[in-house]
């Protein structure tokens, strides 16, 4: 009888036990990820498939790893986007060492005219550490819509067509989440300071 | 009409004068009538791009509005005027196939992030002091021959070529 008695209090204490530590472990654990959820929130590079300048194949998992800065135009374009290429090639020159810790993409929203013999004539006007990127429309939209980069064709008719775009620069940290843009037209040594931060992995 | 003809024989004396309009290029004015060009530029162009930008101020110190309705170069297939507007962040560019009306007393500025004259099929790269003739088209059939100094533009450092 004792033996009777004594089990299912044995077994009512186990069970206590083990919810109590099951709801404080699981109470810990929501705890500590919440923070990180919270900053996981924002965009996040998504998986796609394209070609550099020089014909190479570049997915996702090539730019994950190390930070990204990421600007999307096309060569066509005769304002904003050879200004913002000339503003990068000179914020990397200023960075030294840690401009070799980032990849910087120049991610072409005109595949149709931008073929990677054209990115690599072009790009060679920009410092050499700038990839271009190319390929199928459907691929380039995959990159675009990880960061809700906004392109779209405009005054179609013929060879006459541009491209409504995105004009900032974006930056990317090494898990492939968003960290911060920098404006079309910023100031110099704000964008400067920001793509130092983001080499030196300090976050946004 | 009359701001076209008025001055046309001024224009012709200064032309056979000065051996043509690169001669005033120190100045790097040009006018006819009550139109007046300041300093028109062009960014360089990085190699297979085949559009480029040209830049300046047009001011018309006349009594009546002037249209420009385009223009042409040598070292361009075309020449359109684009407006260009950045909201949200969102590049939009267009081509102002009506031309562009500059108002009596008025002027319109030409300058990145806003108003450009668009080269297109350009046959090669505009250079970093290059000297390119363009000619301005106006409504009526009035034109005014300029060089764009290809140039950076202000503020953006200069890069370096590789």
């Amino acid at each position: 009888m004792l033996g009777l008695t004594r089990f299912p209090v044995l077994a009512l204490v186990g069970v206590l036990i083990f919810l109590v530590l099951g709801i404080a472990i699981g109470f810990l654990q929501s705890n500590s990820k919440a923070p990180a959820q919270l900053q996981q929130g924002g965009p996040v590079l998504a998986p796609f498939q394209l070609v550099d300048h020089l014909g190479r194949a570049v997915s996702e998992r090539d730019m994950l790893g190390r930070p990204a800065v990421l600007f999307f135009g096309f060569t066509y374009c005769p304002d904003v986007c050879p200004v913002t290429l000339a503003s990068l090639s000179a914020a990397l020159g200023k960075m030294g060492n840690d401009a070799g810790s980032i990849g910087v993409f120049f991610v072409s929203v005109d595949p149709e005219r931008d073929t990677p013999t054209v990115l690599k004539a072009y790009l060679s006007a920009f410092d050499p550490r700038i990839r271009g990127l190319t390929g199928a429309p459907g691929q380039i939209a995959a990159l675009a819509k990880s960061f809700g980069i906004y392109h779209a064709k405009a005054n179609s008719g013929g060879e006459a067509y541009t491209i409504d775009h995105t004009a900032s620069v974006i930056l990317v940290d090494a898990s492939g989440q968003f960290q911060a843009t920098i404006a079309y037209g910023e100031n110099a040594d704000v964008a400067l300071a920001k793509l130092q931060r983001l080499a030196r992995g300090e976050g946004g | 009409m009359a701001w076209l003809f008025r001055p046309f024989r001024l224009f012709v004396l200064l032309l056979i004068s000065t051996g043509g309009w690169a001669a005033l290029s120190d100045a790097h004015d040009y006018a006819l009538g009550s139109v007046s060009i300041a300093h028109p530029w062009a960014m360089p162009t990085a190699p297979g791009a085949r559009t480029g930008a040209a830049f300046m101020k047009i001011s018309n110190r006349g009594k009546t509005a002037v249209r420009l309705t385009g223009g042409s170069s040598h070292f361009a297939g075309g020449v359109e005027i684009h407006s260009m507007s950045i909201d949200d962040g969102i590049m939009r560019m267009r081509h102002l196939q009506d031309g562009l009306v500059i108002p009596a007393g008025g002027e319109a500025e030409f300058r990145p992030g806003g108003l450009h004259l668009m080269l297109t099929g350009l046959q090669r790269p505009l250079v970093l002091h290059d000297r390119v003739p363009l000619t301005l088209l106006f409504e009526g059939g009035a034109k005014i021959n300029v060089v764009l100094f290809v140039d950076q533009p202000v503020g953006t450092p200069t890069h370096q070529g590789h």
